[in-house]
């Protein structure tokens, strides 16, 4: 059986950024990817603007994921596609992987796993829409699929529920291709999606976003041929009266993405239930020794620039993983955040550079993000906005500290 | 199947270790074998109720675009003339801008 110091699950760019973190340690790295060519769903992305931060340019998806590639050949990471991991299974001094291809049945040894698996859209299994189940209702990620990747259209008129980042592209693509696209229907009060793709994606085609809204029906046997919208109110209930049929052919979902774990389920690491993700430490590594986590299967990302630093954050530190005792303590936050990544400070190991993630919960304008230790304020940034769909991160250096198991680091956003 | 077994399988036939469902981890192989018995079906529905790709997690997001490009090839038609459950349910109703111009 082969032995790898960092196996790798995923070849999306979480994945690929950690294999090269991880070689750069000198590790020896082994990279899983189940689909034929590497590169996750940046491949099916063809808009530009990708990389702004990493690379002070714009980007289209498969294009910045091509100089990760690059990079990665430059290796002697050795990395399979159309590769599926069965199973996984804890043995002395690290993991054992089940791996099925089209070569058959093969094991591998990995003295820890980075998991790198992305994530998967919500379905109309998760929205409640009554009617019946005809053809023409897709996520957007697979509409998206069908029109950049199969170059075949899923509708010529549709309706789009949800104001995600995807949905907002898919807008403006099926706009070019010709489809008409009748609205965005977000139930929120306010936008899921980056402010600029709701003025590049919906703003500039002239289409309009509507707030507060939801699909209530789906009409049709065969195709869909039209759908019910009608206005909610604060608590979500439907506003009587304001129902709406519009005749379409499609109705596109863009809800809100998954961190996918179902490796991290079969492994029973803990989840947290905000992210939906592991619960990690400033290493990334979860809450089993010596398995990590990073990308949108750590939490669902707006910008590839920080899967890319989150990759390498795993990455480098499974290389030089070392079975240690870890001491633990937890990142409290007040209210104000929607999720905060890490959610752990692991003493044992290197506190200065640690990279905090966060959302708000709500939108703020000229607020003070804290940092305390014990009481004291160890740090403040100033934010002139927040937005929940824009994450933040800041950089925190807490070796001044004197800290134990009891210390209580607490972040707070003051308005 | 015990994974001896399993890779028997695959390596008389390639196709069963090509994983197109991986929430319900189906195989190219086992969707083949569903298109090759007597009563074939080429209905996404029809092939989820028999092989059971798209009944995950994902709800086919990820392999319906797959099975209905194994499904055309097998039928030696287009992709858009695979439909949902019978002639009427189209998925996909032809080529984008692009597609038209290649
Ligand atoms: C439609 C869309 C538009 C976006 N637009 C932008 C944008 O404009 N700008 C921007 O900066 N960012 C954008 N993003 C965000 C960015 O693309 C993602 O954050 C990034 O691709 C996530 O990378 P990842 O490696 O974590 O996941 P993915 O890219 O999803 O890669 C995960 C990989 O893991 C593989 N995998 C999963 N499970 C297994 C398994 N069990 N075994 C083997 N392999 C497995 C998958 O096949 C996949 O290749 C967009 C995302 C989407 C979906």
């Amino acid at each position: 059986m082969n032995k790898y110091d960092v196996v790798v699950i995923g070849g999306g760019p979480a994945g690929i950024a950690a294999a090269v973190a991880a070689h750069k340690q000198k590790a020896k790295v082994f990279l899983i990817e189940r689909e034929a060519r590497l590169g996750g769903i940046l491949k099916q992305c063809i808009h530009d603007g990708f990389g702004l931060i990493r690379f002070k340019e714009k980007l289209s998806g498969p294009e910045y994921v091509e100089r990760y590639i690059d990079m990665l050949n430059q290796t002697s990471v050795e990395a399979v596609t159309l590769t599926f991991v069965s199973d996984i299974k804890q043995v002395e001094g690290g993991y054992t992987l089940t791996l099925v291809n089209r070569n058959g049945i093969s094991k591998i040894f990995g003295k820890t796993i980075v998991l790198a698996t992305g994530c998967r859209e919500r379905t109309a299994k998760q929205v409640l829409i009554q009617g019946t189940r005809p053809a023409g209702v897709f996520t957007a990620g697979t509409a998206q699929y069908y029109v950049n990747i199969l170059g075949k259209m899923p509708t010529k008129k549709c309706v789009i529920l949800g104001s995600g980042d995807i949905g907002l592209i898919m807008a403006r693509r099926l706009t070019l291709e010709g489809a008409k696209v009748e609205g965005v229907y977000e139930v929120k009060p306010t936008p899921s999606g980056l402010t600029r793709n709701i003025v590049q994606c919906l703003h500039d085609f002239d289409i309009p976003l509507h707030l507060s809204h939801t699909v209530t029906k789906v009409f049709g046997e065969d195709r869909l041929e039209a759908v019910e919208v009608a206005e909610v109110d604060e608590k979500m209930n439907i506003k009587e009266g304001t129902q709406r049929k519009i005749e379409c052919d499609a109705l596109i979902l863009s809800v809100g993405l998954i961190p996918e774990n179902e490796v991290a389920y079969s492994l029973d690491i803990p989840l947290d239930r905000c992210t939906k993700g592991p619960t990690v430490d400033q290493t990334f590594m979860t809450m089993r020794e010596g398995i990590f986590s990073c990308g949108n299967a750590l939490h669902v990302n707006d910008l590839v620039d920080y899967v890319s630093e989150g990759g390498e954050i795993a990455g480098e530190n499974a290389a030089v993983y070392k079975n240690k005792e870890r001491k633990l303590i937890d990142i409290k936050t007040d209210k104000n955040f929607l999720y905060i990544v890490p959610q752990k400070i692991d003493i044992n190991a290197p506190i200065d550079k640690i990279k905090i993630y966060f959302r708000s919960i709500k939108d703020f304008d000229n607020t003070k993000f804290i940092v305390s230790v014990d009481g004291k304020v160890i740090m403040t940034k100033k934010y002139a906005h927040l937005r929940p769909p824009e994450m933040e991160s800041v950089k925190l250096d807490l070796s001044k500290e004197t800290l134990n198991e009891s210390s209580v680091i607490l972040l707070t956003l003051e308005e | 199947m015990s994974a001896e077994e399993r890779d028997k399988l695959i390596k008389q036939n390639p196709a069963y270790g090509e994983i197109v469902c991986r929430c319900e981890e189906i195989s190219k192989g086992e969707i083949l074998d569903a298109l090759n018995s007597p009563i074939p079906v080429y209905a996404l529905d029809a092939i989820k109720r028999r092989v059971r790709p798209g009944m995950g997690r994902c709800q086919g997001g990820f392999c319906s675009p797959l099975v209905m490009k194994i499904l055309a090839e097998h039928k030696g038609v287009k992709v858009e003339e695979i439909t949902k459950a019978n002639q009427q349910s189209k998925v996909l109703l032809g080529d984008t801008k692009g597609a038209q111009e290649r």
